[in-house]
């Protein structure tokens, strides 16, 4: 797989480019992400009805910082004939050009971090720079120990089916899994951890590499969260869980009675692919857990924020499977992908995210994802497909990096 | 007709003949027949009235004369039946698929598209029934088998076919449209060439596998904004005289994505209801939607971007000096190479991608 980071800004993002004092905006973009933290915050422990206004107030408020400051954006803004006084009209921008260009108010030595997609068979990889992660971490805790982590109390066993992280991080799955770790476990996986350094990135609960799955470490895993009589939390891509499913070859993980498996993405072409309901079972029989307790996670390199099923029964957040929760800080609009309007209730529409925690790069993006609105959530449908050819032109194909190549894909993390 | 009968041993000359004089009737507005046409394939097709009078007028192959087809049925080989299978090409192509076939049989049998069936049914009662109409086709070795559509359906019918059948396929693909260095930069010299290019993007609304997608401009930023601009306004002008038709709905959601996507990250400029988009990166590729679009790169070597799309390119538009398409032609093989203006009008030489040439594959 070929993948390289976007090309730089096009000529004209003076924001973007070096030796542009990052001065004023910079401080706006601190206050932008207070308020969006403190937003955060006041949602979840005294929510009030007006919450609805302060949420469009704020992304509305961001939306104009972006627009000032990102002349793509602002292009855009344009062309679209948006005032930016109404949620309804703020243009998403298509999580595309992420590939395509840099998507950030602030410029590129000014990144405390930048996330890069892993990229499709022969598509170029995206990026989203982050000026600061404090919110992405603050985000990902409040609503990830809500879906995943409120389901029991104590001290719990955090362990991951993905390969160790890099330092610094690159891979925004990668940082949440490594912040639940941190926040949630914070010592060594040993059966008994006093006296030894925590730390997270050692292999022991990272249990997988980019082509193999470490099974014993796995069960090694489950022996010391039993012995320690604590709850193990697994943390993996559906294609890791297929990998394991495919090593166990039939056999099942002696597992602590309260184990959650946090399952998230698709399976990028990296394994055979399983319809959801019948890997979540399999998952399910593999851990000797009940399927309540293998949850879905929604997320992308171009979001800060996540969201979850709420199906584990002890847990603070609940729905049912095949249902993703919005946390209040973000939301989640079906559009019709001929008009960018939203479809009516209950009907099929690409997603328009509006995600408050992307104070300096996007606050609304447009995936090809298709959704549709169901009870307190939204569910997943797949991906638009392509335009047919009506002649016998070639499909739409976006960016060429190989030839022959692939249509772009999903965003992948 | 009498000199036709004589100069053959078989009917295939006299069958051209009344397919061709067909053809001028449907290209002709003030035929009844041409009427027609304009009215049937302005449902089917979603291009504009005068889209369809443009492409019936300046694609539809109504001139081509008696000794172009004598030529291309001294070159067949005869045979007892061909078979044409085609596809919601652009409805032209209907055309040149069952003359060809009728250059090595005089019993051809064609089965229309289920999605844009009009032209050849148009073409069959125009030409008298030069051709047979079917709903499927059977073909029996060693006849030959005329089959258009996309890489992966044609695939399928070759895995269905009798062992010995001659199998012709010819897929999907696209145009690419090269600026040398060498083209005048006066505004007009540009505007001539500019012009000539979105004529080859007005036909078809960009539908054809000849379509020009991508435009690769070899020279300074100057220089391609230059003719991105100069694009833009063509484009423009060519809106008002053969306004751009209706796009299917995932044709406009691609459109919709692309617009915003480009108008983000390069210059997208209005260009009648198209858009030109003025690519900031250098030797960036991309291939855009249809519906009146190209992407311009910058590029110090057409050449080696042409080559990262060469399995997808039919034909390549050149403006530029001689030595340009001698460079193409070393980097990426046998294509059509054509003046811009030309890339829509390939002459009636076989098929029109020719990448599969002229011979057969037996199945």
């Amino acid at each position: 797989m070929t993948t390289s980071p976007p090309a730089p800004a096009a000529p004209g993002d003076l924001l973007a480019a070096p030796g542009r004092p990052a001065g004023s905006s910079a401080t706006r973009s601190d206050e932008l992400h207070r308020k969006v933290r403190e937003f955060a915050r006041r949602s979840l422990t005294s929510p009030t009805p007006e919450d609805a206004d302060g949420f469009e107030a704020l992304a509305l408020e961001i939306a104009r910082f972006q627009a000032e400051h990102v002349p793509g954006f602002g292009r855009l803004v344009e062309r679209r004939g948006s005032r930016l006084d109404r949620l309804a009209t703020l243009p998403a921008v298509p999580v595309e050009t992420f590939r395509m260009t840099r998507v950030a108010v602030h410029p590129t030595e000014y990144d405390a971090a930048c996330f890069r997609t892993s990229g499709t068979t022969g598509s170029a990889a995206g990026a989203h720079p982050f000026r600061t992660l404090d919110t992405y971490r603050e985000l990902t805790l409040l609503w990830g120990e809500r879906a995943l982590f409120s389901a029991w109390e104590g001290p719990k066993t955090v362990v991951a089916l993905a390969p160790i992280p890099s330092t610094p991080p690159t891979s925004s799955l990668g940082f949440m899994m490594q912040t639940f770790m941190e926040t949630f476990d914070g010592r060594a996986l040993k059966q008994d951890a006093r006296g030894v350094p925590f730390d997270v990135h050692s292999g022991e609960r990272w249990i997988a590499s980019t082509s193999d799955i470490d099974v014993s470490a796995l069960r090694r895993a489950a022996t010391i969260a039993r012995a320690r009589n604590e709850p193990l939390f697994v943390l993996a891509t559906s294609f890791a869980l297929v990998a394991l499913l495919d090593a166990l070859e039939g056999d099942s993980l002696v597992t602590p009675s309260r184990t959650l498996v946090m399952q998230t993405g698709g399976f990028k072409g990296r394994s055979r692919e399983i319809p959801a309901d019948k890997l979540r079972a399999a998952v399910a029989r593999a851990f000797r857990i009940g399927e309540d307790f293998v949850v879905g996670e929604y997320g992308m390199t171009e979001l800060t924020s996540q969201l979850y099923e709420g199906t584990v029964p002890s847990a603070a957040l609940s729905g049912p499977p095949g249902v993703y929760l919005e946390p209040p800080w973000l939301r989640v609009e079906p559009v019709d992908p001929t008009t960018l309007r939203p479809v009516p209730d209950g009907e099929v529409g690409i997603a328009r995210i509006v995600d408050l925690g992307n104070v300096d790069s996007a606050v609304a993006v447009l995936t090809q994802d298709l959704v549709r609105r169901k009870g307190p959530g939204i569910e997943l449908l797949g991906r638009r497909p392509g335009s047919v050819p009506r002649g016998c032109s070639l499909p739409f194909e976006g960016l060429i990096r190989t030839d022959p190549t692939r249509p772009i894909g999903s965003a992948a993390r | 007709m009498t000199h036709l009968a004589t100069s053959s041993t078989d009917s295939r000359l006299p069958r051209l003949e009344a397919l061709q004089r067909g053809a001028r009737h449907l290209a002709d507005p003030s035929h009844e027949l041409g009427r027609q046409a304009r009215e049937l394939l302005c449902a089917s097709t979603g291009l504009s009235p005068q889209g369809v009078d443009y492409a019936l007028r300046n694609c539809l192959e109504h001139r081509v004369g008696r000794s172009t087809w004598s030529q291309l049925v001294r070159r067949r080989a005869p045979s007892p039946r061909a078979h044409v299978l085609l596809s919601a090409n652009v409805f032209t192509a209907a055309f040149r698929a069952i003359g060809l076939a009728l250059t090595q049989s005089p019993h051809v049998f064609v089965r229309p598209s289920r999605r844009e069936p009009e032209m050849a049914q148009l073409l069959c009662r125009a030409s008298g029934g030069a051709f047979e109409l079917v709903d499927s086709l059977s073909p029996e070795p060693p006849e030959p088998f005329w089959a258009y559509g996309t890489d992966e359906t044609l695939a399928q019918i070759k895995d269905t076919l009798p062992g010995g059948v001659r199998f012709h396929a010819h897929g999907s693909g696209m145009g690419v449209a090269v600026f040398g260095p060498s083209v005048p930069r006066t505004s007009q010299g540009l505007d001539e060439a500019t012009d000539r290019l979105a004529m080859d993007v007005v036909a078809f609304d960009q539908r054809g596998c000849l379509s020009p997608r991508v435009v690769l401009v070899e020279g300074d930023a100057d220089y391609a904004g230059a003719v991105a601009h100069s694009l833009a306004r063509a484009f423009a002008r060519w809106e008002q005289r053969v306004p751009r038709g209706k796009l299917t709905q995932s044709e406009t959601a691609d459109f919709l994505w692309y617009r915003d996507t480009m108008t983000y990250a390069a210059e997208a400029l209005p260009a009648g209801k198209g858009l030109i988009v003025r690519d900031p990166v250098d030797d960036r590729v991309v291939v855009p939607p249809i519906g009146r679009v190209l992407h311009v790169t910058r590029t110090d070597s057409a050449e080696a971007a042409l080559v990262r799309l060469a399995s997808r390119v039919v034909c390549v538009g050149m403006a530029g000096d001689e030595t340009l398409e001698g460079r193409l032609r070393k980097a990426i093989g046998e294509r059509r190479y054509v003046p811009l203006g030309a890339m829509q009008t390939p002459p009636l030489d076989g098929p029109v991608d020719l990448r599969a040439g002229w011979e057969a594959e037996i199945v």
